[in-house]
């Protein structure tokens, strides 16, 4: 054993280490108790964060993760009976900042954003200055931004940049069929035509899901609110090449014979199934209106504006006789020569007059005289009885808003001229579609279709959901006999080969039809003017017809044999080849005989003025209350107060669509409460805390 | 670093050497620095320690080569136990989290493939609407217009073949 050099003895260690302990003992035992009161602040705190203050504190919580997101529900898109688009939802997103979430360098961020949106940055960083005085936390940077750019932008993961996504209606078609597909709003919700028909079908309804949200913004968990509904898409029964020769045709119609509009219905007599629909003026409806006029040029005028068809109606004058009279095609009406007085009124021919004229010439020829014959030997009552059932002042239940179901007088209110006056064509109004309609029971051997406008099955499976909406296909009502049908048909193609509707003459085909020319009421005036609507109602071929087509053109100073059969002839022709009928008039006739103006003078005799004002009147007052009946949605609930589930389970419950913007609490809404509702339209909430 | 476990265990140590150094009265902090032995000596009984007995002023090396741990059959198994245990345990406490792990990771897939398929869908309505944008019918005019096409005309006879095809093939022979 030895012992260690050591420079200190053992009491001086030991003293100088009970120095050094004491007050570090006593800092532990400082530390100890700073501890424990800080335990104690912790428990108490958790005490009120996770006891007291439990529920508030959990909703802060999820508000801060959890978010609403609106599942954007598609509109459904519109195509034509072979599959082809006419109106499909491109998406779309809108770019918004938040002003006062802006990085420092806000020139450089602003610059950034311009290049990639392809924007001015000037003009950005001005409105940028102008929000941000104003200390707004919300500018549209850029609208319709297509999904590529904004991709771009998102991969940038900037977070004071914001996307909406939205669709924005396309129609790659342009202008064809634009009357039949109307349009959208600026919210999307369609505004006129199937658009708005079948706003409930091809709107959607969009869903809503709460998603939680980690720090860097990725989602990883979300629960289902409310599912999405997309919307349907809808094959149309038009024939976007048929489709195209109408609007051609009429175009060149209209504007080279200086006429104020025109329509044209292309329709399947034996399934009612509208081929196409045609009217000039005519509208882009990718192009939103901006002037007077381009509201104008959207009215439908096929469905929406009843005329005097004029001549054209003596063929359902001349049907209801063969029926109800013991005339037949042959039998002679003396036609006084060209002016017969009845009543205190004098009827004329529209050129020169005729003797004795068989009922069949009475059609060929469009002689006044004889209609009005004919209408006497029927008598009002049956005559009246046989307009409703071809269907006059009836809609025709076509699948388009605002469709007007024309007027005939009441057999009451009937004065002694209206027999004579219906006969012609006149003291009635008639859409074309009605025409149209009516003339399919001819073609149709005497079965009256309903038009429509959708088919029940799509025929793209690629990118075709079913079709929701399925029509009511009415059973074909029997309105006339077979044998007067194919009566009717023959000497419809008389007009036709001899009569005032040379020019309806098919290449290849047989055809048959009436012209007519009516003259226009001046409702500035309050008098018949010297413009006419001049029409063509056909079908071909006469044996098994499998197009009926109607052209008016209205505004025009010319005849409906000389103006309106060539565009049925261009029409016809091109409906015929695009649906592969078998052409029935290989050899045609070499001989035609030209036309003279007298062969194809058609005008029918117009009323009195007084008569005109009064069936102008009640028609208008009839479309006053046609559009009062536009409005029959739900009233808007008041959402103002309520939570965003409540507003929810409120708007599902009342079948109110809503559109929901913000958190918090519901502080305004657009249209306010008590406003009734149109078909489809949204009811937008804004939220605020 | 102290745990409050470490210091409260020495604030006790530190209170019982302070008991010692009022029973021991000139030895207080030699017996403190004994620790457990000296809270041993605390018995009554017990012999008071000797001064400086616990300086050691030489370490004797000893050579522990040659010692043969005696063999313990329970060691082995206990330790065996232990780590089964372990794994139980650690079995257990995965099995419970992973679910909620598995779904986080899967809620992030398929927020990823949500977004994905909504990006496909946009993509293909847009292509959708530019491939109708180009077959737009009046575009097919014109290029019918270009290619000379013509509607054909009522009683047209077309031939599959041209007329002059057959003589054209002989006069080659």
């Amino acid at each position: 054993m030895r012992a260690a050099p050591s420079a200190l003895s053992l009491p001086e260690v030991t003293k100088m280490e009970a120095h050094a302990d004491l007050p570090a003992s006593g800092r532990v035992r400082w530390l100890a108790r700073v501890a424990l009161v800080w335990a104690a602040i912790i428990l108490c705190r958790l005490v009120y964060l996770q006891v007291l203050n439990h529920d508030e504190f959990r909703d802060l919580a999820l508000d801060q993760h959890m978010r609403l997101e609106q599942l954007h529900a598609s509109r459904g898109a519109i195509m034509d009976r072979s599959g082809h688009l006419l109106a499909v939802s491109v998406p779309v997103e809108t770019v918004t900042v938040n002003p006062m979430l802006l990085p420092k360098d806000r020139e450089f961020a602003m610059d950034m954003l311009a290049k990639v949106l392809e924007i001015d940055p000037a003009r950005l960083m001005e409105r940028l200055e102008v929000y941000s005085k104003g200390k707004k936390g919300y500018m549209v940077v850029a609208k319709n931004v297509d999904a590529r750019t904004a991709g771009r932008l998102k991969r940038l993961g900037i977070d004071w940049v914001q996307f909406e996504q939205h669709g924005l209606r396309r129609y790659p078609e342009g202008a064809l069929a634009a009357h039949i597909l109307g349009g959208v709003n600026h919210e999307h919700i369609g505004n006129a035509g199937v658009e708005l028909y079948f706003e409930d079908e091809i709107g959607g309804y969009p869903g809503y899901a709460w998603v939680a949200k980690d720090p860097q913004n990725r989602g990883f968990d979300s629960t289902l609110e409310t599912p999405r509904i997309a919307g349907r898409n809808l094959v149309l029964t038009i024939d976007r090449r048929i489709q195209f020769a109408a609007d051609e045709a009429l175009m060149e119609a209209v504007t080279g014979n200086a006429c104020q509009s025109g329509t044209a219905v292309v329709m399947d007599p034996n399934s009612g199934e509208i081929l196409a629909l045609s009217n000039y003026p005519t509208y882009d409806p990718n192009a939103p209106p901006l002037s007077k006029k381009d509201y104008e040029a959207r009215k439908n005028l096929a469905v929406a504006d009843p005329f005097e068809p004029g001549s054209v109606f003596k063929v359902f004058t001349v049907a209801a006789a063969l029926e109800t009279t013991d005339i037949t095609p042959e039998t002679r009406i003396f036609c006084h020569n060209g002016a017969y007085t009845t009543f205190g009124r004098t009827i004329h021919e529209a050129k020169g007059g005729y003797g004795d004229l068989s009922v069949e010439d009475v059609l060929a020829k469009s002689s006044n005289i004889g209609a009005y014959k004919i209408g006497v030997r029927m008598g009002p009552a049956k005559f009246h009885e046989y307009l409703t059932r071809f269907g006059f002042s009836a809609a025709t239940g076509l699948e388009l808003p605002s469709e007007s179901s024309g007027l005939v007088f009441r057999l009451k209110r009937w004065q002694p001229t209206s027999l004579g006056s219906v006969a012609m064509g006149h003291e009635v109004l008639t859409t074309a579609v009605q025409l149209a309609r009516a003339a399919s029971a001819i073609a149709n051997n005497g079965l009256l279709v309903e038009p429509r406008l959708t088919v029940s099955k799509p025929s793209r499976e690629v990118t075709l959901e079913p079709v929701v909406y399925q029509p009511d296909a009415e059973d074909p009502r029997r309105i006339l006999k077979p044998e007067t049908a194919m009566t009717m048909r023959r000497m419809m193609e008389r007009v036709v080969l001899v009569g005032t509707g040379k020019s309806a003459r098919l290449d290849g085909y047989t055809s048959g039809g009436k012209t007519g020319t009516a003259q226009m009421f001046d409702k500035t005036t309050k008098r018949y003017s010297h413009f006419y609507n001049a029409s063509f109602m056909g079908f071909a071929p006469v044996t098994n017809p499998s197009v009926v087509v109607v052209v008016t053109l209205n505004g025009s100073s010319k005849y409906g044999g000389v103006i309106a059969a060539p565009v049925f002839k261009k029409i016809t022709e091109a409906a015929l080849r695009v649906l592969n009928v078998p052409q029935d008039n290989v050899h045609p006739d070499e001989f035609v005989e030209p036309l003279e103006p007298a062969a194809v003078a058609d005008v029918a005799e117009s009323i009195s003025p007084e008569t005109g004002q009064e069936l102008h009147e009640a028609m208008a007052a009839s479309n006053q209350e046609e559009d009062s009946r536009i409005a029959t949605g739900p009233a808007a609930p008041s959402f103002l107060g309520k939570t965003l589930r409540a507003v929810m389970a409120e708007a599902s419950a009342k079948g109110v669509r809503v559109e929901l913007d913000g958190s918090g609490i519901a502080r305004q809404q657009e249209p306010p409460a008590g406003t009734r509702l149109i078909a489809g339209q949204r009811v937008r909430i804004r939220f605020e805390r | 670093m102290a745990t409050l476990a470490q210091i409260f265990h020495w604030s006790s140590d530190e209170e019982s050497s302070g008991t010692q150094e009022t029973r021991a009265g000139s030895e207080p902090v030699r017996v403190r620095k004994q620790g457990i032995a000296g809270q041993a000596s605390a018995d009554p009984y017990a012999l008071r320690p000797l001064p400086n007995e616990e300086v050691y002023l030489y370490i004797k090396r000893f050579d522990n080569t040659r010692v043969v741990r005696q063999a313990d059959p329970q060691a082995g198994r206990a330790a065996w136990k232990a780590i089964g245990a372990s794994c139980v345990a650690a079995a257990l406490l995965v099995s419970l989290l992973l679910p909620g792990a598995y779904r986080l990771l899967a809620g992030y897939q398929i927020d990823s493939l949500t977004q994905s398929r909504e990006q496909a869908a946009r993509e293909l309505k847009t292509l959708e609407y530019q491939e109708s944008l180009r077959l737009n019918i009046r575009n097919m005019q014109e290029v019918a217009k270009g290619k000379e096409f013509a509607p054909p005309v009522a009683g047209q006879v077309q031939f599959l073949q041209p007329k002059d095809s057959v003589a054209r093939l002989k006069s080659s022979d």
